[in-house]
């Protein structure tokens, strides 16, 4: 009697982690990356991989997302919705299964990205206050089962990725900047006055802000990758006319402006105005982006040019080792330890477990 | 390009004749567009003479348009070779420039770092059908600049990409982990360029009955707008034979052909007058019926997913 009146009380301050052992991801079979993919009869699927390229675990979903982000410590990832999607799902990754639903609060929809803080404890979403067409970021605190405790403006139209600098609690938000709304589908509201920015956040408030060159206000800045020293590389949509060719790819550290990357006009016609993706190496030496559309990545390091990956719908990119693994809709997963080929068409992004 | 080693998950037995799809359809297509802007680059500056090669460079590149795949993409010549469609007359906007940068812009060299849309058969028709092929300098940089890029193309597939194609899933294969990755690409092919098909060398000059658009027909200036749609159906109907069989696509290819041969309206001024406009629409109405029956006749067996990120947009 006695010593189950002390373990309530031990359990008192922290139930959920009594509720059931604490796992790590080390418990789920030491996954890297997180991908979803759809399978040959139309089912999606959220797939664990580790550092050999086996499959930890394969997790049921119920339609196609859009990206995930992975818990820091816990093996527990939220599954984004496509956009203009309203509900995110909380995947349970030792138990295999869809542990909760988050929904958007009335008026907001996610974009489709978000990112955890705070160790964890609280996970970040990229929102549309439709109504207004201003950029939220949604809180929710994942140690009380994700209740939503507030929100925050993301500094722009249009946020879509949002990672967090390795190391500190500090945010980057691409806002795409371009208006849409639920009722419009994908309808794009505001192409000809849209003014992308990447804006940094932290403590809940809007720390700095960059832009890009005013001819490139019409480049959508919608994916980021943080390097371990707060370099943060972003890939952009082009919104302009066609037949501008245009740098898809930028990097930015505090306090300088934006540096612009690009491969010569011709190889850069090729990625037809649109990264799909981006990400720094694992040894932060280089920085790729992707584009489904042009079946190819570039590759920056060093060099001026890029390096060149053809593969047909390369979307997916995550840091892997010192070097890249980079996911297809043909079911191509390319890496340092190998390449793999399954029966599946790996969807936009892949994400790191960190 | 990244280093990695190697493994292979056994890859499932190939659907289609790799090697016979190249042989049969691919290199003989892509030599006979270099041939023609070869013979195109050769001819001197005379409109009567440059007319009939260009007619020939035309519709052989219109026999491999849908033929993206690899070099084309590569080396980033689509555009170069054929800047159409061109809503906002980027063509008309970039050759003036041309013309106005005087004759230093005139040589090949220079020709190759101007906008595309100033360059290839887009700017070709506008010299020799509406300039009698004045400045002939700029005439000539620009067939030669022509005939680089098909030869370049030619190059690409015979010394590179074929054998790409044929070594799918070797060890530093990284383009193409597995044979059925090559048939997707060509079935990607075909499918992207019967949509180009219908939605623009057809659709661009169709529109909508109410709202026919025949001056977004393209090369109409040369006569060429049903020609370049014969020529390309000609191409797709030999690729779905190799990627079949697919009767049912063969058919209404087949009887698309037919009838865009038969059409007497080479720049389809018709799709403005409801008489002339059905026989037109007809053939757009077959390749739609084409394009759903290769899905179901090749695609499905192939268990094709091309373009799930592409065409995602996100």
């Amino acid at each position: 009697m006695q010593g189950r009146r002390s373990f309530l009380r031990g359990c008192g301050a922290a139930l959920a982690t009594c509720a059931a052992p604490t796992l790590t991801w080390a418990d789920v079979g030491a996954p890297v990356l997180l991908a979803a993919a759809r399978d040959r009869d139309d089912r999606f699927t959220l797939y664990g991989i580790n550092r050999q390229l086996d499959i930890c675990f394969r997790i049921p979903l119920p339609g196609r997302g859009h990206a995930a982000a992975a818990h820091p410590a816990r093996p527990e990832a939220v599954a984004f919705a496509r956009r203009p999607g309203t509900f995110a799902l909380v995947i349970d990754c030792s138990a295999g299964v869809v542990r909760q639903r988050l929904d958007a609060p009335p008026g907001r929809h996610f974009y489709g990205h978000g990112a955890y803080i705070d160790d964890g404890a609280v996970l970040v979403t990229t929102e549309n206050a439709f109504d207004t067409g201003k950029g939220q970021l949604g809180l929710w605190d994942t140690t009380a089962g994700y209740r939503r405790i507030g929100e925050i403006a993301s500094g722009g139209i249009g946020p879509h990725e949002i990672v967090r600098l390795p190391g500190t609690q500090t945010l980057a938000v691409a806002n795409g900047g371009i208006r849409t709304h639920p009722d419009r589908a994908r309808e794009k509201l505001n192409l000809a006055t849209m003014r992308p920015n990447l804006t940094y956040v932290n403590d809940g408030q809007l720390v700095a802000q960059v832009t890009l060159p005013r001819d490139l206000r019409q480049a959508s800045i919608r994916h980021l990758s943080a390097r371990a020293d707060g370099a943060v590389a972003m890939a952009m949509q082009w919104q302009g006319p066609d037949d501008q060719v245009v740098p898809l790819l930028g990097i930015h550290r505090a306090g300088q402006a934006i540096d612009l990357r690009s491969a010569d006009d011709t190889l850069q016609r090729r990625l037809d105005g649109y990264a799909g993706s981006v990400a720094w190496s694992g040894d932060g030496t280089r920085v790729a982006i992707t584009s489904p559309r042009g079946g190819v990545a570039h590759i920056f390091g060093d060099d001026p040019a890029p390096t060149v990956l053809a593969r047909s719908d390369v979307c997916g990119v995550a840091a892997f080792a010192g070097d890249f693994a980079f996911t297809d809709g043909l079911g191509g997963m390319l890496t340092p330890v190998g390449l793999r080929r399954m029966a599946v068409a790996w969807d936009n992004h892949l994400v790191p477990i960190v | 390009m990244i280093r990695i080693l190697v493994f292979m998950l056994a890859a499932s037995p190939a659907f289609a004749d790799v090697d016979a799809v190249i042989d049969r359809h691919v290199l003989p297509r892509v030599e006979t567009f270099a041939a023609a802007s070869g013979r195109l680059a050769d001819t001197p500056c005379e409109v009567d003479a440059l007319k009939p090669a260009f007619v020939d460079a035309a519709t052989a590149w219109a026999g491999m348009s849908h033929l993206t795949l690899g070099p084309v993409e590569t080396l980033g010549r689509g555009r170069s070779i054929l800047f159409w469609p061109d809503t906002r007359d980027a063509t008309g906007r970039g050759l003036r420039l041309l013309i106005g940068q005087g004759e230093t812009a005139w040589t090949p060299d220079a020709i190759a770092t101007a906008s595309v849309a100033a360059r290839g058969l887009g700017a070709l028709e506008r010299l020799l059908y509406e300039r009698d092929a004045q400045p002939c300098d700029l005439t000539l940089a620009l067939t030669a600049d022509l005939a680089a890029s098909a030869a370049a193309i030619r190059d690409g597939w015979t010394s590179e990409f074929a054998d790409l194609m044929r070594t799918a899933g070797a060890p530093d294969n990284t383009r193409f982990l597995a044979p059925e990755e090559v048939e997707a690409a060509f079935y990607t092919s075909l499918v992207t360029g019967l949509e180009f098909l219908i939605e623009q060398r057809l659709g661009a000059p169709l529109n909508t009955y109410d709202d026919p658009r025949p001056l977004r027909a393209e090369l109409r200036r040369a006569d060429l707008s049903a020609p370049m749609i014969a020529a390309q159906i000609e191409a797709l109907l030999e690729l779905t034979r190799q990627l079949g069989p697919a009767p049912d696509a063969e058919k209404s290819l087949t009887d698309a052909l037919m009838r865009a041969r038969a059409i007497d309206d080479p720049s389809l001024a018709g799709v403005a007058d409801p008489m002339a406009r059905a026989p037109i629409a007809a053939i757009q109405s077959l390749l739609g019926a084409a394009r759903r029956q290769i899905e179901s006749e090749i695609g499905t067996k192939m268990g094709i997913t091309a373009g799930f990120n592409a065409l995602d947009g996100d």
